[in-house]
C-alpha cells in the first residue's frame, strides 16, 4: 500500500471490542480521506434522527493519504460525527502532527461506537491497541491529562486527542485538542467524545509511509515548498504575522465583526493587529508537521492579571474574544485562547455566544440577576473569563450559554434579534461589510456544517477554467468586483468542491489559498498513491464529498428555508463606516445559481442525476426524492 | 575541509520536515522513528530541540562499542557505523549525551547515526527556518560544541 495506511479501527466502546478492518480500494480512490473518509462512513453509520449526544452517534477521526509525508502541510486530521450543537453534520479540522503519528502506527481512520460504561482512553502504539481506564483522568484539564497520560506511559512524544471539563460536561461547543494547542474546535466534537466517556485517543507509531513513486513525489513535494516560498502571501504574511494579518485586512475591508456582528469596523483594531503582538507577546513560531511555513506562533504574557502562555495565536482565537466582544485587550484575549485550550471549548461559538450575551445585557434583556452578578458590558475581559470557566463547568449562567446561543436565547425572552447563527453554528467571523464580497455571505448560508468560514468563498478561483466556461469570460471578470452577485454562485460551486478535496486530502487551506493549485495536489496525491488523478478528478472527489454532506443534512430536514443568513445581515444601510448588507432578494437569486450549478433542485435537494453522476446512486433511495 | 551542523534551536518550528526526508532518503519512505536526525518537541512551552550527531572530539560512541564497528574519520569527524559489525547492543546509544544515535529494527537490528549525506546533507536543504546550517568547522562559533562529551 502506497500513500495510505490502508487500514480503520473500529472501536466498539460499549462492548469494549476493537476491530481492525482493510479500506476498500474503490472507498480510498473515491473519498480520499480525511473529511471525505468520514462524511461516506457517519452517513452510513448514523440513522437518521437520533440524539447527537446518545450511545448511538459515530464519532471518526481520519487522515489524509498524504499524512506523514514531506509534502508541504498535509498532515491534518478530521472528526466528524452528528453535531450537538446543530443536529446536522459537524466536523472539526486540526493540525499539528496527531495525523502523522496515526499514520505511522499503521491507520487512516479510527471510528468510535457506543458509548463506555466508565471513563477510557484510546492507546495506540503501532499494533498494539488498547482501551485504558482514564477515571483518574476525568475532571482534569487538557494539559493536566496531557501530563499524566505521559507520565503513565513514560513516553513524552505520544500525540492524542484529548478532552476537556468542557466535553466531560456536555457542553455544546466543547473542542478536541491536540499536543495541548492545536485544536479540532467546531461543531462541539468534544462533547460526543465526552458523551461515549472516551477521554482521549493517544498514539504511537513508529512504522512508515511508503510512496509509489519516489522521485516524482520528492520533486513534486520541493516544487510545492518552493512555490510557497516563492509566495509573498505565504512566506511573508502568513510566514511573519500569521493569520491575525486580517485584523488589519478586514478592518480595510469594514468587515471585522464587531460586538455580536453589530458594525463591520472596531475602533480598537490598533491594539489587535500581529505588530502589536509581536512586540509585546510573541515567543517563536510553530508550525503544524511538515509545513514550511509556520503561521502560529507561540506566545507568553508575563505577568499582571492575564499572565498565562500558549501555543498558538491566530485570528480564529483572537477575534472572538476581542472585537467580537468589543474588548482591545490583547492579553486578556490570549489568556482566554490558553483557558479555552485547557477547558476544551472552541472559541469562535465561545465568543460569539458570550457576545450574544452581552448584546441582550446592552438590550436590558438580562441583569445582574441572571448573570450571577458578572457585568457583560461591552469588552468586559473580567467578566468574560469568569463566563467561560462557568460555562466549561456548567455552572449558573454558564449552564444557559453552554447550550450555544440558539438553545440559550430559548431561554433568554426577546432575544432571538441578537442571534447570528446559520443551522444553529455561530456565524463565527462574518460581517457583510463595506469591501466584503458578496460570495461569502453566501459560503455562510450554505455551508454543511453552519455558519462556517471555512467552506470556501475566499480561495480565488475566480478564473479557474470550469468558472469561466459556466460564465464566461466577461463575466468571470467582473467577479472580483465585491458588489456583484451574479456568477458568485457558481464560484463558490468550485470553491466548495476545491475545499472539500483538499480537506480530504488533509491539506491546510491556508497554503491552497492563491497557493498551491488542484493540479499540484493531484500530482502529489499521484505520485505518492500511484492512483494517477488530475485536477478536475480531486474537483469531482470534492463534488462527492460536497453532495453527501448535503445528504445527510437533507435526511435531517435541512431544506432552502434553512440556507440563510441572520436577519441582521440583510439590513442594507450606510454607517459611517461604509455600507453594509445583503441585499435580499438578490441573495435569493445567488441561491438559485448556486443550487442549479450544483445540479440540486429549488430546494436545495440533490437530484438523483447529479447523484448517479456522482456514483452516488444508493443515497438517492435514501433521502426525500426532489 | 571539515564540515559541522550547526543548529539555532531557538528558530526551529518543530515541522519535522528534516527527520522526514532523512529518512526518505536512507530508506526510501517515510519513516521518523528510523531518522538520524530527531526533533524533541515541548508543545506547550513550544520548544523544539533538533539532536543530531556532534562529531565529538572523543566520542564515549566509539569508546563503548565492543566489537569494534564505530569509527571516526580524522579528517572529516563523520561518524560511521560498520553495520557488518554491529550487534544490536544498543551501547552506543544509551552513552550518547545527545540522543544522536538511533536504531534501525529492520533487517537485522543496527544502530544508525548521521552520515553527513556524503557531504550535501538533506535535512539542510528542506529546513526553511533556518535552524539547520551546514558550515565549516572553521567558521563555526560553536568550537567548544567539539569538546562538549567531557563535559557530560
Amino acid at each position: 500500500m502506497h500513500g495510505w495506511a490502508g487500514k480503520r479501527l473500529k472501536v466498539y466502546l460499549t462492548e469494549g471490542k476493537l476491530v481492525e478492518e482493510e479500506l476498500t480500494e474503490e472507498f480510498r480512490q473515491e473519498y480520499l480521506g480525511g473529511r471525505g473518509f468520514n462524511v461516506r462512513t457517519v452517513f452510513d453509520e448514523i440513522a437518521p434522527g437520533i440524539d447527537p449526544l446518545s450511545p448511538e452517534n459515530v464519532l471518526t477521526v481520519s487522515t489524509g493519504p498524504l499524512a506523514g509525508t514531506a509534502a508541504p502541510g498535509m498532515t491534518r486530521w478530521t472528526v466528524t460525527a452528528k453535531s450537538p450543537l446543530t443536529g446536522i453534520i459537524g466536523d472539526g479540522n486540526g493540525g499539528s502532527d496527531f495525523a502523522a503519528e496515526l499514520k505511522f502506527a499503521g491507520y487512516d481512520q479510527i471510528v468510535v461506537y457506543g458509548r463506555a460504561a466508565s471513563p477510557v482512553y484510546l492507546f495506540i502504539k503501532d499494533s498494539r491497541v488498547e482501551l485504558r481506564d482514564a477515571s483518574r483522568l476525568w475532571g482534569k484539564t487538557t494539559w493536566d491529562t496531557h501530563k499524566l497520560i505521559v507520565k503513565e506511559l513514560h513516553d513524552s512524544q505520544i500525540r492524542d486527542l484529548i478532552i476537556g471539563p468542557a466535553g466531560e460536561n456536555l457542553v455544546r461547543f466543547a473542542k478536541i485538542i491536540t499536543n495541548m494547542t492545536r485544536a479540532g474546535g467546531k461543531c462541539g466534537m468534544g462533547a460526543v467524545m465526552g458523551s461515549k466517556n472516551l477521554k482521549a485517543i493517544v498514539v504511537r507509531g513508529s512504522g512508515s509511509v511508503k510512496i509509489a513513486s519516489p522521485d516524482a513525489f520528492y520533486q513534486a513535494a520541493q516544487q510545492a515548498n518552493a512555490k510557497l516560498l516563492a509566495s509573498r502571501f505565504h512566506r511573508q504574511v502568513l510566514g511573519e504575522e500569521g493569520t491575525p494579518y486580517l485584523i488589519k485586512f478586514l478592518t480595510s475591508e469594514r468587515s471585522l465583526t464587531t460586538r455580536n456582528s453589530q458594525a463591520g469596523y472596531f475602533e480598537g483594531w490598533e491594539k489587535l493587529t500581529s505588530e502589536a503582538f509581536e512586540s509585546s507577546y510573541a515567543v517563536k513560531h510553530g508550525a503544524c508537521f511538515s509545513c514550511p511555513i509556520a503561521c502560529s506562533h507561540y506566545y507568553r504574557v508575563k505577568d499582571g492579571p492575564y499572565a498565562t502562555h500558549g501555543g498558538s495565536n491566530q485570528f480564529g482565537t483572537l477575534y472572538p474574544f476581542t472585537s467580537r466582544c468589543g474588548s482591545d485587550n490583547l492579553a486578556a484575549s490570549l489568556h482566554l485562547t490558553t483557558l479555552c485550550d485547557q477547558m476544551g471549548i472552541d472559541t469562535h461559538s465561545c465568543g460569539a455566544t458570550i457576545s450574544f450575551a452581552m448584546e441582550a445585557w446592552e438590550k436590558g434583556l438580562i441583569t445582574f440577576k441572571d448573570t450571577d452578578g458578572l457585568d457583560l458590558s461591552w469588552g468586559n475581559a473580567d467578566s468574560m473569563i469568569k463566563l467561560v470557566q462557568k460555562i466549561a463547568y456548567r455552572q449558573g449562567f454558564g449552564d444557559i450559554l453552554a447550550e450555544g446561543s440558539l438553545r440559550a436565547s430559548a431561554q433568554i425572552p426577546g432575544s432571538a434579534s441578537c442571534l447570528t447563527v446559520v443551522k444553529g453554528l455561530e456565524c463565527s467571523s462574518y460581517y457583510p461589510g463595506e469591501g466584503e464580497h458578496k460570495i461569502i455571505g453566501l459560503a455562510f448560508a450554505t455551508s454543511p456544517i453552519g455558519g462556517s468560514h471555512h467552506r470556501g468563498g475566499f480561495m480565488g478561483l475566480h478564473s479557474h477554467p470550469k468558472v469561466r466556461q459556466a460564465l464566461g469570460e466577461e463575466l468571470a471578470r467582473h467577479l472580483r468586483d465585491h458588489t456583484t452577485y451574479k456568477g458568485q454562485g457558481v464560484l463558490l460551486v468550485v470553491e466548495n468542491d476545491f475545499v472539500a478535496a483538499l480537506n480530504s486530502m488533509e491539506t491546510c487551506l491556508l497554503l491552497c489559498q492563491y497557493g498551491l493549485t488542484a493540479d499540484d495536489l493531484a500530482g502529489l496525491v499521484s505520485a505518492a498513491t500511484g492512483f494517477d488523478i488530475d485536477g478536475d478528478a480531486l474537483l469531482k472527489i470534492g463534488e462527492r464529498v460536497f453532495n453527501v454532506e448535503r445528504a445527510f443534512n437533507v435526511r435531517e430536514g435541512i431544506r432552502r428555508k434553512d440556507d440563510t443568513l441572520p436577519e441582521r445581515f440583510f439590513v442594507e444601510k450606510e454607517t459611517p463606516y461604509g455600507k453594509t448588507g445583503i441585499n435580499k432578494a438578490k441573495f435569493q437569486e445567488m441561491l438559485d445559481e448556486f443550487y442549479s450549478f450544483r445540479g440540486w433542485d429549488k430546494e436545495g435537494v440533490p437530484t438523483r442525476k447529479k447523484l448517479e453522476e456522482l456514483n452516488l446512486g444508493y443515497i438517492a433511495e435514501q433521502i426525500p426524492a426532489s | 575541509m571539515a564540515k559541522v551542523f550547526s543548529i539555532d534551536a531557538k528558530k526551529c518550528t518543530g515541522c519535522k520536515l528534516c527527520e522526514l526526508i532523512c529518512s526518505f532518503h536512507h530508506n526510501g519512505v517515510f519513516k521518523p522513528s528510523v531518522s538520524r536526525i530527531r526533533v524533541k518537541l515541548n508543545t506547550r512551552e513550544g520548544t523544539a530541540q533538533p539532536l543530531i550527531c556532534r562529531q565529538c572530539k572523543k566520542c564515549t560512541c566509539i569508546e563503548v562499542c565492543r566489537p569494534g564497528a564505530i569509527s571516526q574519520d580524522e579528517k572529516t569527524g563523520v561518524i560511521t557505523i560498520d553495520h557488518a559489525k554491529c550487534t544490536g547492543c544498543k551501547e552506543c546509544i544509551f552513552t550518547c549525551p545527545f540522543q544522536a544515535v538511533g536504531f534501525e529494527e529492520e533487517p537485522k537490528g543496527v544502530a544508525i547515526v548521521c552520515d553527513h549525506c556524503g557531504g550535501k546533507p538533506e535535512c539542510v536543504k528542506v529546513c526553511f527556518p533556518g535552524a539547520l546550517k551546514y558550515i565549516d568547522k572553521e567558521t563555526s562559533w560553536a568550537p567548544t560544541r567539539q569538546d562538549t562529551t567531557s563535559r557530560a
